[in-house]
């Protein structure tokens, strides 16, 4: 019983944690149906700002407990109450909630959100139920994650013979540990390691993620065009097929696209609150994956070039890139404290010409091979090329311009960067391309997704206001 | 051939974008209104995939859900060693015998037709890091993950030598009389700095 019930209290409580944070924040409406609106959203902070917490925490000798988790989660949800408890609730404009209206009078958004829920929530359960049943198959999935994570489980610190062992080295002991973390939460909090048991677990992160765009784009972008776009999303099988092998690609790729959007939020609104959750979700981001600290790296610098061209609050994006740095460095320090190095020459990448042109054979397999991935629209449906159609329209049209350069320039420097990172790797190209292209996209096709739906929505939104301007004529 | 597939995709979305706007042109919208209206494109290209892809996603979980009902909860924690052809019974067998916190060394027999990748064999590679795993929460001890010939003493630190399609004879660290065999070539045994 404990070993089925207690892993789904751990998601609870990240989740509650989260909520702590973003009512901290101010990012939630102090008000019960602004709580639920939230919790997909609340769930993934929860599941960045706990475990970054826990890693700072382990790399310094606190045990890695249950308890430890506990108190974490505890300080979160404080940080939330406060904040609670300094304002009154937050009440909506008397208006009649659309379900207590009859339904011939429902608005097409209405419409939209209820056709959203019940398709989306038939899909979600199915994959719930399949998940229950599903072995950890696909490779690294058992050889790094899962590993990682059972250590976590067995033993309550970095212990030095899996850690820091020449043993171990090819399971990339220099990889940032949120993942692992994270599946080791619900382990210890089965009071066992179960590799069955995790998929269950990491099918939330659709689920979760698809309710956060929801929640995050409110106001801005109307049911009527987020229903159809996340519905795609979630229905892409390089999405929800990636995530169901247990590898941390698309958990990045999640955080990622909700630190991305969440940046475009703050570029177009000035809105501090927007920046603050771009932290927690570009700290899981880097803390997940060493390709999530290059895009983290890609879209903060995007960010910075706009930020400084325009001249806009550049402090806020400087505090919150340290603040993102912050989150690393304990990892990054331990690791370099024991001597571990990565697969990637990253400083010769930097500062060595000789090293790079002589793999120069490198770079155009690399862009073909990631091309060739983003093109396999039986996977992606279509995203990328919808992407592209409504930043040219905004382009074109001035409606939500910065938005657009921002996703536009986003997906190009993180397309660079991954090509970087085969250029310099030391890996056999044709294998490391061939076990890897297909996974790294995701992340580029997440970018896509968070450009159709905020730029659709900015689209339309400038297409109703017309209309009515038009009307007021 | 497929980088060109991709640049026609993008292609084939703004002359989509470009048809609407014209046919929305036409309607009798001034431009801007009829360029802002391309972005309908995307909700109808998802409307019209969302559907069949969510049905062919559910259909595909569901065949998965009846494929894997059948594993009991021991089948599915060795799944992916049975799937790629190791001997996750003798993995089982040794765990049993391994005391709690005992270390480990896995000696990997040598085979002719190994094929190498970045100078990792691909075979042996499987069996070090599946058998890594299934025996975890034990380490391993002096584990090199390249096929190599056996050196003398090599895991002497280890508690035990795990020898997985390798003779036990040759072993410097071990006494033949200490050898505990599941199978030839499948064996343990307690190394004399252990013992």
């Amino acid at each position: 019983m404990r070993a089925e019930v207690a892993p789904f209290a751990v998601d609870l409580l990240l989740a509650l944690a989260g909520l702590g944070i973003l009512l901290a924040i101010g990012l939630v409406p102090r008000r019960p149906s602004g709580v639920l609106a939230a919790l997909g959203l609340a769930y993934l902070t929860g599941a960045s700002v706990v475990p970054v917490v826990l890693i700072a925490l382990v790399v310094i000798g606190v045990p890695f407990t249950l308890e430890a988790f506990g108190v974490v989660v505890l300080l979160c949800i404080g940080a939330g109450a406060l904040r609670w408890r300094a304002g009154p609730e937050e009440r909506i404009a008397s208006r009649e909630a659309w379900w207590r209206k009859p339904w011939r009078s429902w608005s097409v958004d209405a419409w939209a959100a209820g056709a959203f829920i019940a398709l989306f929530g038939v899909f979600a359960v199915v994959g719930m139920l399949s998940a229950f049943e599903m072995p950890l198959t696909v490779w690294d999935a058992w050889s790094i994650w899962a590993r990682k994570a059972q250590m976590l489980t067995e033993h309550d610190s970095l212990i030095s013979g899996f850690w820091s062992s020449s043993s171990y080295s090819w399971t990339h002991l220099d990889y940032p540990i949120l993942y692992p973390v994270w599946e080791a939460l619900h382990f210890r909090a089965a009071g066992e390691f179960d590799s069955q048991a995790i998929l269950r677990h990491v099918w939330l992160f659709l689920v979760a993620f698809v309710w956060a765009v929801a929640f995050l784009m409110r106001g801005r972008v109307r049911p009527v065009v987020w229903a159809p776009l996340l519905l795609l999303a979630a229905a892409a099988p390089g999405v929800w097929q990636q995530l169901l092998t247990g590898y941390a690609d698309v958990p990045m790729a999640i955080f990622a696209c909700l630190g991305a959007m969440s940046l475009a939020l703050w570029l177009s609104d000035g809105d501090g609150r927007f920046i603050a959750l771009a932290t927690i979700m570009l700290a899981a981001a880097a803390n997940a994956k060493n390709e999530g600290l290059m895009v983290v790296v890609a879209l903060l610098l995007v960010a910075g070039a706009i930020s400084v061209v325009r001249r806009f609050r550049l402090p806020e994006l400087l505090i919150a890139s340290g603040v993102v740095v912050l989150s690393i460095l304990p990892w990054r320090a331990w690791t370099s404290v024991q001597g571990i190095e990565g697969d990637l020459p990253i400083s010769k990448g930097i500062t060595d010409p000789g090293y790079m042109i002589d793999r120069i054979d490198r770079v155009w397999p690399a862009i073909e091979s990631i091309g060739n991935q983003l093109a396999d629209q039986a996977q992606w449906l279509q995203l990328l090329p919808l992407a592209a159609l409504v930043v040219a329209v905004s382009l074109i049209s001035a409606v939500g311009r910065r938005v657009a350069i921002f996703y536009l320039a986003a997906f190009a420097v993180v397309w660079a960067g991954l090509v970087w990172s085969y250029w310099i790797s030391p890996n056999p190209l044709d294998w490391h391309l061939g076990t890897s292209a297909n996974r790294i996209v995701s992340v580029l096709v997440l970018i896509c997704l968070a450009a159709v739906v905020h730029l659709s929505g900015l689209l339309l939104d400038a297409l109703g206001q017309r209309r009515d301007d038009a009307a007021s004529d | 051939m497929r980088a060109v597939r991709l640049l026609s995709e993008v292609l084939g979305a703004l002359g989509a974008g470009v048809l609407v706007f014209l046919v929305v042109r036409q309607l009798g919208f001034e431009g801007r209104r009829a360029l802002v209206a391309v972005a309908l494109v995307p909700l109808a290209v998802a409307g019209l995939l969302a559907v069949p892809a969510l049905r062919s996603g559910t259909a595909e979980l569901l065949d998965e859900r009846e494929e894997n009902a059948s594993l009991t909860a021991g089948e599915a924690q060795v799944w992916p060693g049975k799937k790629i052809g190791l001997a996750v019974e003798f993995l089982g067998w040794v765990e049993e015998r391994l005391p709690e916190g005992d270390t480990f060394h896995l000696v990997i027999g040598r085979a002719p037709d190994e094929v190498f990748v970045g100078g990792v064999g691909v075979r042996q590679a499987a069996i070090l890091q599946w058998g890594l795993f299934q025996l975890a929460p034990h380490l391993a001890v002096e584990q090199s993950p390249k096929a190599r010939d056996l050196q003398p003493g090599e895991g002497r630190n280890a508690d035990w030598i795990v020898f997985y399609d390798a003779e036990s004879a040759d072993h410097a660290a071990v006494s033949p009389a200490e050898v505990l065999t599941h199978a030839p070539r499948f064996a343990m045994a307690r190394t004399n700095l252990a013992r």
